[in-house]
């Protein structure tokens, strides 16, 4: 999925101005890291691009559709996007199972325009096939999240935006409380679902994986932006 | 599946509330099939009063033939539906019965000293005004002496029942307007506390009508239980009740209160409908009032 940002300020407040005037083509099949220092505007400019905030000024327009508030559009593209928060946000009251195939009810399933009986067994096949690829016991379905450590919840949010092979993979700081092992994990995973053509962002902090990984790099810092391009897939 | 799975799982986390909502929403509701009874049974009592309503028409001779005149040209009237000759013994009874004091100078008085009268029964569907007119020529009709209307004293009656009447219909609509605020109380505390999951399950691209669907399965299955707390409460009442209601309005004359079984189920079904649709509504309210990205 092709994502566009032309012209892109957001600010909250009068005096707070997170992003200015910010260009950013990413084509399909890219991958992207967006790094800064914390309150740089990592995750104003993830929700700016899956439709969670919208900008002060100018466009954000993904898999061709510009994201406007409250259009329908915008809810049709969501159902493509995977999204990894950075607190996570899981029902912590619920299963495991619930909490990691809900997106194939409420979205679609890879290119599929239907949405899967979420208490069938092909979701729960793609449930065990996704913590699976993630070094995570298929054990743990009925398992409340609650009752995970921060390692495992983490790992379960990450699950919850791959399991209906999304266009566009979008992920907030999605190691910060992996061990090494399991960090690797995620970003092979992330790599390899790269390669068979899905468009990731990743926000991180961590320069240790953005120099192995070696993709293109956007530098946000108090609004200005930094472009570190490794293999011409950025355009800016 | 997953919205009634949904709806289920909410009604166990908000066990409290959900009870706390049932058993106040049954009261409400209770409250305004008590009064629809009520006032619907003071409206009956009403038109009864009227449909059944009579005059006693004096007439100015002592002689039977005199008075079999009279009734054969009342019952030509126009609104008159039957007419009957009141005996003289009938009538020195009928004080008996109603002036105990005076029974015995009443049982003193000699027959032909009581005047003759007859009873004048209304047609059922008569109007007020026709009514009115209707007197008047029995008035003026010849051989008629006097007729007792009582119009003032039961005109006075008639509009006070009518107006309890009307004023229980107006606590009702009232009362229904209470358990609309406390359902939209309810759904919107339920919006605060769950905002932070809502809000997910919007980012994976559901809409509003998904969003809210759980909340309508579970409204219905409380509505349910309120249809089958106000019905067990007032057969209950029925039980209990309705026998002791009845000796007290009975010695008053009015008609017995009636309650019909099919009353209860249509009370029942009427219930769960109400408050459906308050948590509908209500429930619809809430989502429209929230800013949903």
């Amino acid at each position: 999925m092709r994502v566009s940002l032309k012209q892109v300020t957001k600010a909250y407040h009068q005096n707070s101005l997170v992003l200015k005037n910010l260009n950013l083509d990413l084509a399909e099949g890219g991958f992207l890291f967006v790094a800064g220092d914390s309150g740089a505007g990592k995750t104003s400019l993830l929700k700016l691009i899956v439709g969670e905030e919208f900008p002060t000024s100018g466009t954000v327009t993904c898999g061709g559709i510009r994201l406007i508030e409250g259009a329908g559009s915008s809810l049709q593209i969501r159902k493509r996007i995977g999204v990894v928060h950075q607190d996570y946000r899981l029902m912590k009251e619920r299963t495991v199972f619930e909490n990691v195939a809900i997106p194939l009810f409420f979205g679609r399933h890879g290119r599929s325009t239907k949405p899967l009986n979420f208490m069938g067994s092909a979701a729960l096949r793609l449930t065990e096939e996704v913590l699976q690829s993630l070094g995570l016991s298929t054990k743990l379905l009925d398992a409340k999240v609650k009752e995970l450590s921060g390692g495992e919840q983490q790992r379960i949010a990450i699950a919850r935006a791959l399991i209906n092979k999304p266009d566009l993979l979008v992920a907030d700081e999605p190691t910060g409380s992996l061990d090494h092992d399991h960090t690797w994990t995620v970003m092979d995973l992330f790599q390899k679902l790269n390669i068979q053509g899905m468009t990731v962002i990743v926000a991180t902090h961590d320069r240790d994986i953005i120099r192995k990984v070696r993709k293109p790099t956007l530098h946000l810092s108090a609004g200005s932006v930094r472009v570190d391009e490794r293999d011409g897939a950025c355009i800016f | 599946m997953y919205f009634l799975k949904a709806a289920l799982l909410g009604i166990r986390r908000r066990l409290l509330s959900s009870l706390l909502l049932v058993v106040g929403s049954s009261s409400i509701l209770l409250a305004m099939a008590a009064i629809g009874l009520w006032s619907n049974w003071l409206l009956q009592q009403n038109e009864n009063m009227k449909a059944h309503r009579s005059v006693a028409i004096f007439v100015d001779s002592r002689n039977d033939s005199d008075v079999e005149d009279v009734l054969t040209k009342i019952m030509q009237v126009k609104g008159v539906d039957s007419a009957r000759i009141i005996s003289t013994e009938e009538f020195q009874s009928f004080l008996s019965q109603h002036f105990p004091d005076l029974a015995a100078a009443v049982d003193g008085l000699g027959l032909d000293i009581i005047p003759r009268s007859l009873e004048v029964f209304f047609s059922k569907d008569i109007h007020y005004f026709e009514r009115l007119e209707t007197v008047r020529t029995l008035e003026g009709l010849s051989g008629v002496q006097r007729v007792d209307d009582g119009m003032d004293r039961m005109a006075s009656a008639l509009t006070s029942i009518r107006w309890l009447g009307l004023g229980g219909y107006f606590l009702l609509f009232s009362l229904y307007g209470v358990f609309l605020f406390v359902c939209v109380g309810h759904y919107q505390n339920l919006l605060y506390s769950e905002a932070q999951e809502l809000s997910l399950v919007r980012s994976f691209g559901a809409t509003k009508f998904m969003i809210v669907l759980p909340w309508i399965f579970e409204g219905f299955f409380q509505s349910v239980a309120v249809g089958l707390v106000v019905g067990v409460s007032l057969l209950g009442g029925k039980t209990y009740l309705l026998e002791v209601y009845n000796q007290f309005f009975g010695t008053v004359g009015y008609d017995p209160f009636h309650f019909e079984f099919t009353n209860l189920l249509l009370i029942i079904f009427a219930s769960m409908i109400l408050s459906f649709l308050a948590h509908l509504f209500s429930s619809g309210l809430a989502l429209l009032r929230w800013r949903l990205h």
